[in-house]
């Protein structure tokens, strides 16, 4: 690829005391791109996010190892956010680098309200004023398509339905004009029709804004739906990279096919009367 | 045509709420299951699917209708009525986990059933019975004296599979059974179903909210929206000339593990309606038309 990564994860190393929760991981995000990262429970994905927003030694016995984590941020320069300095990652946090999670309403603080929590976090990276600020989430809530926005904003996270709730974690996350949005399962439980709604708008405000995203799943068909590059991960490890299509079409790795093969693929039974066994592929354990 | 194994007719139930509002959560539906066969019940949260296995397997009370399993009517039975019937009717939950006593052995858990309907003595007899039901689901019968928390999510999905054929049911009803499961031990755990399924003639009232799942292993499929079923047909029937708009909306918005067939979709504007209603209103019953032999849809 012509282009610098945005992100290179390099060799990097991350134990829980003797755990090894990633082991000597590596791979790289393009600009504008949706890379997944897929695997199952344990596999490491979301480490991989929390280490990436640097989250993952915060309050745990999690300790970085080795590795380095080279971001070009938006003056142009470049950090390794590794050895970057607890009040440069704050800068970096919800600014250029930030994070949506599987749950909105344990991600929302429930005393106050959505309005209140977008703004603050736009006062606090941006310097505007309140009244700014208001304005900005507002355009921000209009941005994800939240209907009455301006109700919206003066409403408590327990008053929204899931879907919503995504959306203001959605509008908050972008709010600062990320480079890199990193997203853990931010579909998993939302009703399939919700989901197909948000994975559109998730890829018309990429197109809008060129942010990279990072999307951690463990559904191979929403993957094969946005994702430009995959990214499989087992016990720690990657297992394989490449393109949603080297991926889906000419899997390499052992683990790779035998993913494939459990995957229900919608149309598969077309044409078919009674149900089906899965074509199981017998992993070799390593 | 043989008697269907269950028979459902016009079950409705209504939750109140305490500002004198009520939820219709299942609305005069009518549903076969016949032996050996998969019905799978498909629909988005809040739609009654849930509710509605609820009510077949009595843990909640249907305010109307009719229940008939093996042509027997179990609505408004009592705990002890519903005693000799329970056997042909078990339950397997989402959460495998919470569905199994964290201080029992899961052998004791499996064993529980057969204890309490007297079908083997303690000792030997039960032991060996509860050790052919771990082989039967792919544990072994060293697992027995381990405890939940020993296993993984799949290994306990299977315990509690072996539980529910504990008391070799006609009926199992399935609700999201395999949604919490990895991908890999999803597709073990369906193929097991579907292995004893076809060795002991089981049937499945599969309730679910995945598409590709239900197009896997059922015969048959109802789509529920709002708490009534829209469409109810053959799986081919319903996956290959969907008809009801929701029907459409639905199977469009799922996504399709293959990047070549990405695609422009059918999207649902805003979000569902809330199936709740003010006292002395309620959705308007749904008439159904058959469209194909043994597929209906809804008039809309």
């Amino acid at each position: 690829m012509a282009d610098k990564p945005l992100l290179s994860i390099r060799n990097l190393t991350v134990r829980f005391g003797t755990f090894t929760a990633l082991k000597d991981l590596s791979f790289d995000l393009y600009p504008g791109k949706t890379t997944a990262v897929v695997g199952e429970s344990g596999s490491g994905k979301s480490v991989t996010a929390l280490s990436v927003m640097r989250l993952v030694t915060l309050g745990t016995r999690a300790e970085i190892d080795s590795g380095e984590i080279l971001f070009q941020r938006k003056d142009g320069s470049e950090i390794d956010l590794i050895k970057a300095s607890e009040r440069e990652m704050r800068d970096i946090r919800g600014n250029e680098i930030s994070m949506v999670f599987q749950e909105p309403l344990t991600s929302l603080n429930p005393v106050y309200t959505t309005g209140n929590q977008v703004i603050e976090a736009i006062q606090l990276h941006q310097g505007l004023s309140k009244q700014e600020a208001y304005s900005k989430a507002l355009e921000m809530y209009e941005m994800v398509r939240i209907p009455r926005a301006e109700k919206v904003l003066s409403d408590y996270p327990h008053q929204l339905s899931g879907g919503m709730r995504q959306r203001v974690m959605i509008a908050m996350a972008l709010s600062c004009d990320p480079k890199l949005l990193i997203a853990d399962e931010p579909t998993t439980a939302l009703d399939v029709t919700i989901q197909a709604q948000m994975l559109g708008l998730m890829k018309d405000l990429q197109d809008q804004t060129g942010a990279s995203v990072m999307l951690i799943t463990h559904d191979m068909g929403v993957v094969a739906e946005v994702a430009d590059d995959i990214v499989v991960m087992k016990r720690s490890r990657v297992v394989e990279t490449g393109t949603v299509y080297d991926i889906f079409e000419k899997p390499t790795a052992k683990y790779t096919q035998a993913l494939l093969a459990s995957i229900p693929r919608l149309g598969s039974m077309t044409g078919k009367t009674e149900p089906e066994l899965f074509d199981l592929v017998q992993e070799e354990d390593e | 045509m043989t008697t269907p194994l269950l028979e459902v007719h016009d079950l409705q139930k209504v939750f109140p709420i305490a500002d004198g509002s009520k939820v219709h959560a299942v609305e005069h539906v009518d549903i076969e299951i016949q032996h050996s066969e998969t019905l799978a019940v498909v629909g988005e949260s809040g739609c009654g699917k849930s509710t509605l296995a609820q009510l077949i397997c009595k843990l909640l009370e249907a305010d109307g209708g009719s229940v008939k399993l093996d042509n027997q009517e179990i609505r408004g039975l009592s705990t002890s009525q519903m005693r000799p019937h329970r056997a042909k009717m078990q339950m397997i939950f989402q959460d495998p986990f919470a569905s199994l006593d964290p201080r029992r052995s899961v052998g004791y858990s499996v064993s529980e059933p057969l204890i309490i309907h007297g079908l083997a003595k303690r000792g030997s007899e039960l032991r060996d019975r509860v050790a052919r039901l771990f082989e039967r689901v792919g544990l072994m019968a060293s697992h027995m004296e381990q405890f939940p928390h020993q296993f993984s999510g799949g290994q306990r999905q299977r315990v509690c599979i072996a539980r529910a054929l504990a008391l070799q049911p006609k009926l199992v009803i399935a609700d999201e059974s395999v949604s919490a499961l990895d991908v890999s031990v999803q597709a073990q755990v369906i193929n097991l179903m579907m292995e004893l399924q076809r060795d002991m003639g089981l049937s499945y009232l599969f309730i679910t909210h995945d598409l590709a799942v239900v197009e896997r292993m059922a015969h048959r499929v109802a789509v529920m929206y709002l708490g009534q079923i829209v469409e109810i047909g053959k799986r081919a029937q319903v996956f290959e000339n969907p008809t009801h708009s929701y029907t459409k909306k639905l199977l469009s918005a799922a996504p399709i593990a293959d990047p070549r067939q990405r695609k422009e979709r059918l999207l649902l504007t805003g979000e569902i309606p809330s199936p709740r209603w003010p006292a002395g209103e309620g959705p308007v019953r749904v008439e159904h038309v058959e469209v194909e032999p043994g597929h209906f849809v809804a008039k809309e």
